[in-house]
């Protein structure tokens, strides 16, 4: 397929993906899946910080304020994680057996790709969207509202670190979605449990809540193979919550787990592509 | 002259993994087939008789177990990709398209996948929209639209990238009687415009016999004839074809159809009259004694009996054994 072709599937899918999925038309809906959901979440866990601060009298606030800082950071982020997660483990799911449009996309020049990829996008602006609106909120609430002085300045965020450090992170969760829309064009059960599943695990192992090195030692190899571990650690450092000595390491070895996710993405997206056509799955019904 | 070829298999198998210790079912067997360019081919044939299996295969949906299935001389294994530019599939009964999208903008996101130019799509599906009468509907959501305006968006999307090839499973289920003809019209119109083929199944032999330049009627995977209507009916059925009227219904169909020399049976029963009509296809005229002392042995009384045009239907039933309802 030519790119021109491949650009146009891809944008018109993306444009259909954002009229279905988008809740901007509801402002009650958008409120929940785009604030509301990341927002409660990043503000369970910091309260139990800052309660957990004020019991430890002898608390050194500045260390709690700055983890505060990381970890609003860290849980910002994370929604590009949740979004990407959530819309892509049921995509081939609900368009194969609610909407009946994958097989008729499968047999177009383009096959599944422009349509997952512009689909996925959508998962992706609205994943920025929630991180924009869960920061300002955060500084909004913490430093407004509380005047707690969190080292949190979000005009004084280095794009140049910041920017590069997102896109890679963007296509390895793009990549790992592609995983997710493989099991699901092969699986007809795994749909609701998959998106919760995945997300959860790189919640409790991308160091999102707290830094890895308090995870067991049996479980920090995992964390450190995840490009969202790399991902935040190179977040933090273009906001100046971590050292900026190690940013170059960091997008380094997020680049490598994102070309090495990038591979297993494709074939696992094509060995599932393979399967369902020896089998007919791409016109399979819902099994319930 | 000769034409060229649009379809071709060679010897397609395609076996399905059955039920755990009952083997294999073989969907598709040994099938040759051969479908030229301008021409419509239907394939008529029980449920499960793998009309659809054979459709997916050569709509790259699914692949064949053994054998060749050519598309434009292009394998359908390996040169999917050039083959789907060419062609479209249309399944009666589904109804691809997301419900909280216009009729116009389900169209258009499939016109897009096939990377048509902004003018040229916004034209085609101005035409097609014309051509299905769909313009009272373009803004409409999708899921407010009746079934069998639904199955039109469908037919809409599946001319959208003007295929070479198109591929129609049961065009007209659910489709009410003036808008079957119309479908029916509108797929001879487009097939005069040139260098196209349709590939369809229905379950309505008048419609196959209407419709389309070449049957094949298909069972349990094989091909059992291939040919005109109208050469089908004078080749399988050799001319015989009786219609008797008797009452009551035979208490025994089975030792009706058991006599030898008997093709094929169907019986339709008028339930106000209390007449049944049994339509026969007969080896030779000759078979009609013993058919008729069995049906008074019965205990039915014939009230009028004659020959009849034998018709598609009676070239499926004896073919394939059953009548269908
Ligand atoms: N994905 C599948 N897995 C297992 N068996 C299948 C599958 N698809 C079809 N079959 C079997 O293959 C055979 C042919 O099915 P197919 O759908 O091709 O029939 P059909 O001629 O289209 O019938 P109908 O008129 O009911 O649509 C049937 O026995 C069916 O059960
Ligand atoms: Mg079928």
């Amino acid at each position: 397929m030519a790119i021109a072709d491949f650009v146009k599937s891809a944008g018109e899918s993306f444009r259909v993906g954002w009229k279905i999925e988008s809740n901007w038309t509801d402002p009650v809906l958008f409120a929940t899946y785009q604030v509301i959901r990341p927002l409660a979440s990043l503000l369970i866990v910091a309260f139990i910080v800052i309660i957990g601060a004020s019991v430890g009298a002898s608390a050194n606030s500045a260390f709690y304020s700055q983890y505060l800082a990381w970890l609003i950071v860290g849980n910002a982020f994370y929604a590009f994680v949740l979004q990407i997660m959530l819309g892509m483990a049921i995509l081939v799911h609900v368009d194969r057996t609610r909407y009946e449009v994958l097989k008729n996309i499968y047999i177009s020049p383009g096959t599944l790709h422009p349509y997952v990829i512009g689909r996925g996008l959508v998962s992706v602006v609205n994943g920025a969207v929630s991180v924009i609106l869960t920061l300002l909120f955060s500084v909004a609430i913490f430093n407004g509202l509380l005047h707690m002085n969190i080292p949190l300045n979000l005009l004084n965020v280095n794009l140049l670190m910041l920017l590069p450090a997102v896109i890679l992170g963007i296509v390895s969760l793009l990549a790992i979605g592609y995983m997710l829309c493989a099991v699901n064009i092969v699986s007809n059960r795994m749909e609701f449990i998959l998106g919760d599943s995945v997300s959860g695990i790189f919640f409790l192992l991308g160091g999102v809540i707290f830094p890895i090195a308090l995870l067991p030692s049996y479980v920090q190899p995992i964390s450190n193979v995840l490009p969202i571990t790399y991902l935040l650690n190179a977040v933090r450092e273009s906001f100046g919550l971590l050292p900026t000595a190690s940013y170059m390491s960091d997008l380094a070895y997020l680049a490598v787990t994102t070309l090495v996710t990038l591979i297993i993405g494709i074939a696992v997206f094509r060995l599932a592509e393979q399967r369902a056509k020896k089998l007919g799955l791409f016109d399979r019904k819902s099994e319930y | 002259m000769k034409r060229d070829l649009s379809i071709e298999t060679k010897s397609l198998r395609r076996l399905f993994k059955g039920i755990p210790g009952k083997g294999d079912v073989v969907a598709l067997d040994q099938v040759d087939l051969e479908v030229y360019d301008d021409e419509i081919f239907g394939l008529l044939g029980p449920n499960g008789a793998g009309k659809t299996t054979l459709i997916k295969i050569l709509c790259t949906l699914l692949l064949p177990t053994e054998g060749q299935a050519l598309i434009k001389g292009l394998d359908v294994v390996k040169r999917a990709s050039q083959i789907r530019r060419i062609i479209n599939l249309v399944s009666g009964g589904e109804t691809p398209g997301y419900g909280i999208l216009s009729v116009k903008e389900n169209l258009w996101f499939f016109s897009q996948l096939y990377g048509l130019p902004r003018d040229f799509a916004k034209d085609r599906i101005a035409k097609l929209v014309d051509q299905l009468e769909l313009q009272d509907y373009l803004n409409t959501r999708m899921s407010k639209l009746s079934t069998g305006y639904k199955q039109r968006l469908n037919l809409a999307r599946g001319f959208v990238n003007d295929p070479a090839i198109l591929f129609l499973d049961e065009p007209t289920l659910g489709l009410d009687v003036l808008s079957a003809r119309h479908l029916r019209t509108l797929v001879k119109d487009w097939i005069r415009t040139g260098g196209k083929t349709v590939l369809l199944t229905t379950h309505y032999m008048a419609e196959a016999d209407q419709l389309c330049d070449r049957v094949g009627i298909i069972n349990r995977g094989k091909i059992l004839a291939c040919d005109t209507p109208q050469r089908l009916k004078t080749k399988v059925t050799g001319g015989a074809t009786w219609k008797i009227e008797i009452t009551p219904n035979l208490s025994e169909l089975e030792s009706v159809k058991s006599i030898p020399g008997v093709v094929g049976l169907s019986t339709t029963d008028n339930i106000e009259t209390g007449v049944t009509t049994l339509k026969l296809v007969l080896e030779e005229e000759s078979v009609m004694s013993d058919l008729l002392s069995k049906i008074r042995e019965n205990g039915s009384k014939v009230l009028n009996m004659g020959k009849s045009e034998p018709t598609l239907e009676d070239v499926y039933i004896s073919l394939v054994g059953t009548g269908m309802e």
